[in-house]
């Protein structure tokens, strides 16, 4: 979704359009999910908190400002409601989960991956969802956080500095780290 | 010299971001891949967001509701406001500035002091003149606060009914109300007769198409609730006020009561 696609979606948002939030919702929810399952790291809070994100901007569509980013925007919004619902569940976070840990597997991998292997089984050379979310499961917080933020927001190292509080240099080391620990789990597929 | 060279280490690390860092990139098949299990461990939320959305609709819409309501009602209530700050800021400016003219200043203060208590004390005596039987009873029936659950003086409560009232028919006058508001500056103060003149620099509103006023035109005020206007159309005006208050910006305001044409 462009920034002019978005503005238009959520001034029809904020006049109480169901069908603007809806666009929204298709071309943001795998983007927003993301960001709350990597703070919050429980599938059920994460939903709770996406569904409260998407029924929020209803009310806060009016604060967007023309002209910004808005999936920087979106996602500040997700990842705030995230901190907020961690602080008051006053749950520990599982580190083990997310832990730079190559053998590790995490909270991430559900019952959908034998449905995904049965998917990408059809196309050669797929790499299998399977193996991509192990793959992820080799990656840090921090690292998943950006690769999310990066690929599934599109947002820029700059945004994303800026919206996690690190410097510019960290977040491109990281997102590079990252990618790489990918490759190394996945080389196997990589075409060379 | 080489201008270009970077002395600063924020600057260097900049750069070096910009132009020489490598952004590692995935494969088309790990992107694929990627994008695909992403795709899969998101849950269908729409409904219940769908759900959720029409309660927080029908909740904004209400809120909305509720905050026009009461845009309208502070806009009937600063409608039948005026500000008279023109009035009341110059007497008590210029009064207080004046050696040995302050205690007419405060004479012209305690005017409304004495105005509201003198009601009150009048309340009293006509209250306390009745019969006493029916003092007692009116002390058992009515001299309950409900919001307090405190028992009232027979006074309290006779002034708080009376307020209730007051209230009510506010709330009738305020249908009607228009706003008129100037602001100028004193020309004169005449303070064996407590007068003061004061001339029209800007108005700010006027909604009273009968009363024409201009810029210039000189208001006299003999009484801080009361003031005399004569209008571009030469027309001598009375205007008396009901209430006067302060707002939140320190200036005077009045609502008017009565306008006419003296006799």
């Amino acid at each position: 979704m462009t920034d002019k696609e978005f503005q238009t979606a959520i001034s029809l948002l904020s006049k109480g359009d169901k069908g603007a939030l809806r666009q929204i919702y298709e071309a943001y929810i795998r983007f927003i999910y993301a960001i709350v399952y990597d703070t919050v790291k429980r599938r059920e809070d994460a939903e709770d908190i996406t569904s409260e994100f998407f029924i929020k901007l209803v009310r806060v569509a009016g604060t967007y400002k023309k002209g910004t980013s808005h999936r920087a925007w979106m996602a500040a919004i997700a990842k705030n409601m995230a901190i907020d619902a961690l602080r008051k569940s006053n749950r520990e976070v599982l580190e083990s989960a997310f832990t730079d840990d190559d053998t590790g597997e995490n909270s991430y991998i559900d019952n959908k991956s034998s449905q995904a292997t049965n998917e990408a089984s059809v196309e050669d050379k797929a790499i299998l969802s399977e193996d991509m979310k192990n793959a992820m499961g080799t990656l840090n917080d921090n690292e998943r956080e950006i690769i999310d933020l990066k690929l599934l927001g599109g947002l820029k190292f700059k945004e994303i500095a800026h919206m996690l509080g690190q410097p510019m240099g960290t977040v491109t080391w990281l997102y590079n780290q990252g990618i790489k620990k990918l490759r190394r789990c996945l080389s196997d597929y990589e075409r060379e | 010299m080489n201008e270009n060279k970077i002395t600063n280490l924020n600057e260097y690390k900049s750069e070096n971001l910009q132009n020489e860092v490598m952004i590692e990139e995935m494969s088309p098949e790990m992107l694929d891949a990627y994008y695909r299990m992403s795709e899969e461990n998101t849950p269908d939320l729409w409904e219940r967001i769908e759900k959720g959305v029409d309660v927080e609709l029908s909740s904004i819409r209400l809120e909305a509701q509720n905050e026009r309501l009461r845009k309208r009602k502070v806009r009937n209530m600063v409608a039948a406001v005026v500000i008279v700050t023109i009035i009341a800021v110059p007497v008590v400016a210029v009064v207080s500035g004046l050696g040995g003219s302050k205690e007419k200043s405060s004479d012209i203060k305690y005017d409304h002091v004495y105005d509201g208590a003198d009601m009150q004390e009048n309340v009293k005596d006509e209250y306390y003149a009745e019969d006493t039987e029916v003092v007692t009873e009116a002390v058992a029936e009515d001299c309950y606060d409900a919001e307090s659950g405190e028992n009232l003086t027979p006074t309290e409560s006779m002034i708080n009914s009376q307020e209730t009232s007051d209230q009510e028919e506010t709330e009738e006058e305020i249908k009607d109300a228009r706003v008129l508001s100037v602001e100028g500056e004193l020309v004169d103060f005449d303070y064996d007769n407590y007068t003061v003149s004061f001339r029209v620099d800007k108005i700010l509103s006027n909604e009273y198409e009968e009363f024409k006023l201009k810029k210039g035109t000189v208001i006299i005020i003999s009484n801080p609730m009361k003031i005399y206007i004569i209008d571009n159309a030469f027309v001598f005006w009375e205007i008396e006020f009901d209430s006067l208050t302060t707002n939140e910006e320190g200036k005077y305001e009045a609502r008017i009561k009565d306008m006419k044409v003296p006799e």
